[in-house]
């Protein structure tokens, strides 16, 4: 018996049940089955196996059992009812036969339910020990780990599959889809992380890089659950919030954002866009460097029109495109700096970023306004090609959004003399421009204006 | 390998196929899923040719049951603990089920019946909606036809009812005493 204590003290320390995993795994397997049970004295019950006692011996408990076979022993009970709540002692129990049981090898999910919560791995010793290293490590590790934990969460497809035995990574995503599930049954609190996560991006504005960001939104959240989760968000979080259904888009939106400005994972993007817009395309191919300082301002302004409408969903995706305005209003006075100081190859670059613009609707138009001067300002040529989509694109959006934005982005005089040419009146407007810029310019300018007019006459008529 | 099951002094190797026979008599082949030293529990599953996803017979022995047993082969471990995983929900949930399909099946049982009452009630029960009163039968809660259940037996309800009772049950027990006598 050397041997058994030394196994117990070796188990001791884990806290584990003192049967071994594989036997609790498939005892656990077996609940709910019908089960045969054959009895020291031969007789054989069957009932539902509902649960064993592996603490010492191995007893196990049955419901709705009753005897099919009887035993020699005669004190058993024989009669043909059906005991509710069956007791087999471990010296009794000789053999417990389970019919046709999958065993969750094989990459078998046993979590089909579906359920968001409650999920639990079986038990294994380790579990409870990894946990907590996972929770220490979270915040430190989750930016090395995130693209491991991505493929963890994917392959586990709903919150509750945990794979048991596992490693630091998919513990971490575990204990994130906890902390995911918890705070997910308050939809409120959900809001509010959201919200944090958006006002954390809004700080971030500019930020070109992926692990900028997660760094600050880390840092900025409150809690350690949302620090783990935002980090990973990028990928994750769209697993994360599959489960409320209306939610699906919202993690797609960080994604974009995040994405975009680096540039490499512009094929993502596009895969995430899909409404069609020529916008993404078009400002992704300038990753010039130069353009890095377009890249994240004009792509968020884009993201969120996209997010309200390709999504449709309502109560998301209301407060992204808030954001997007307050971001611009708070925007072009930076980015009319950026501008300027841009030298005139970034125009190039402000053109495709225009033609970006004329897809999406309002937010544009602060963008292009800033773009309007300094263009104004250096070269006519690219200036000339730009204006063109400018002024067809503004007019449309003239009556509410192209006056809003009028307004907060008036800071140079030019872009009030040209915006407000574009905007305003129409027919004005080859007065204005023809005073201000060179004579290509004007000789260009007239020309798409009556054409747009028409249109905007027609339109606003 | 000395695999003597009362000693539990020794593993029984995972992977292992065995062919067992049980001091009650009970022979099966099966291969060794896992080995509990302190209940001294084999797990064993059978069917080992049919595919490895479809559903297999397991089975707990305490070792010490055995009688005897031949090695018949080794293979893999079946278990990878590493890809096992169990949602107590699901669990829960079957369980539940199992016992609620338990307890309406234990209503179909009659107590202290004779096995030709319940096949009887089984057979009555596939056409007209039936219950124990203990040892009655009552068919759409009216009609009664006690023990031996014949159609004599059947009193209760209105004539047509009684009636329409009556001729299920001849019909069903001329169908039992040929496949009765068929076997």
């Amino acid at each position: 018996m050397g041997w058994r204590n030394e196994e117990d003290e070796r188990r001791s320390p884990s806290s584990s049940p003192l049967v071994n995993d594989a036997l609790l795994l498939t005892t656990m397997c077996i609940i709910g089955l019908s089960v045969d049970v054959h009895i020291k004295d031969g007789s054989i019950y069957s009932g539902i196996f509902h649960t064993a006692c592996v603490d010492d011996r191995y007893a196990i408990v049955l419901k709705q059992a009753r005897m099919i076979k009887k035993g020699s022993c005669d004190s058993n009970v024989a009669n043909e009812g059906v005991i509710g709540t069956l007791i087999i002692q471990s010296e009794d129990l000789v053999q417990v036969v389970a019919k046709r049981v999958v065993l969750p090898a094989d990459g078998f999910a046993g979590h089909e339910t579906g359920d968001d919560t409650g999920a639990v791995a079986c038990s294994f010793p380790s579990n409870g020990t990894q946990l907590t290293e996972g929770n220490k490590t979270m915040s430190t590790k989750s930016n090395v780990d995130q693209p491991q934990a991505n493929q963890t969460k994917c392959l586990s497809g709903t919150d509750n599959g945990f794979p048991t035995h596992s490693t630091n990574n998919t513990l971490e995503v575990n204990k994130n889809a906890d902390a995911k599930v918890s705070t997910k049954k308050e939809e409120a609190l959900k809001d509010s992380d959201d919200n944090r996560k958006k006002k954390s991006y809004q700080s971030n504005g500019v930020k070109t890089n992926n692990q900028k960001e997660s760094i600050m939104s880390s840092s900025s959240s409150p809690t350690e659950t949302i620090t783990s989760k935002i980090p990973n968000s990028n990928q994750t979080a769209k697993e994360f919030k599959l489960n409320p259904g209306a939610k699906i888009f919202s993690p797609s939106f960080p994604n974009k954002r995040s994405a975009t400005p680096p540039v490499i994972p512009t094929g993502a993007n596009l895969a995430y866009v899909q409404d069609g817009y020529p916008a993404v395309q078009v400002a992704a191919p300038p990753p010039e460097v130069e353009i890095s300082p377009y890249a994240p301002r004009s792509l968020p302004v884009k993201f969120f029109p996209y997010g309200g409408n390709g999504g449709g969903d309502v109560q998301q995706h209301h407060p992204p495109p808030i954001v997007g305005y307050m971001t611009n209003r708070g925007q072009p006075v930076r980015y009319s700096n950026q501008y300027q100081t841009t030298p005139t190859y970034v125009q190039p670059a402000t053109q495709n970023v225009m033609v970006g613009r004329f897809g999406p609707v309002v937010y544009v138009h602060p963008v292009s306004q800033d773009v309007v001067p300094s263009t104004t300002g250096f070269s006519q040529v690219n200036t000339c090609s730009i204006l063109t989509p400018h002024q067809v694109h503004v007019p449309k959006h003239q009556g509410s959004a192209a006056a809003q934005a009028l307004q907060l982005c008036a800071t140079p005089p030019f872009i009030s003399a040209a915006g407000g040419g574009g905007g305003q009146t129409p027919f004005m407007l080859p007065g204005h421009h023809i005073p201000i810029s060179q004579p290509p310019y004007p000789i260009i300018r007239p020309m798409p204006l009556p054409g747009s007019n028409a249109f905007l006459v027609s339109k606003f008529s | 390998m000395a695999m003597d099951g009362s000693s539990g002094g020794e593993e029984f190797a995972v992977g292992c196929l065995l062919s067992i026979k049980t001091t009650f008599g009970d022979e099966f082949e099966g291969q060794v899923i896992t080995y509990d030293r302190p209940s001294n529990i084999v797990v064993l599953q059978e069917g080992l040719k049919s595919n490895p996803q479809s559903r297999r017979n397991i089975r707990l022995l305490k070792a010490n049951y055995i009688k005897e047993f031949s090695f018949l082969g080794q293979s893999d471990d079946p278990l990878d603990l590493k890809k096992c995983y169990l949602d107590l929900n699901s669990l829960q949930s079957k369980e539940d089920a199992a016992v609620r399909q338990a307890e309406i099946d234990v209503e179909r049982i009659g107590v202290g019946v004779t096995a030709e009452a319940q096949s009887i009630f089984d057979a009555l029960s596939k056409t007209l909606p039936v219950r124990w009163d203990k040892s009655v039968i009552v068919v759409m809660n009216e009609v009664r036809v006690s023990s031996p259940y014949l159609a004599e037996s059947v009193t209760g309800g209105t004539p047509a009812a009684n009636e329409r009772v009556r001729k299920v049950l001849e019909l069903e027990r001329r169908r039992l005493q040929t496949r009765g006598s068929g076997q």
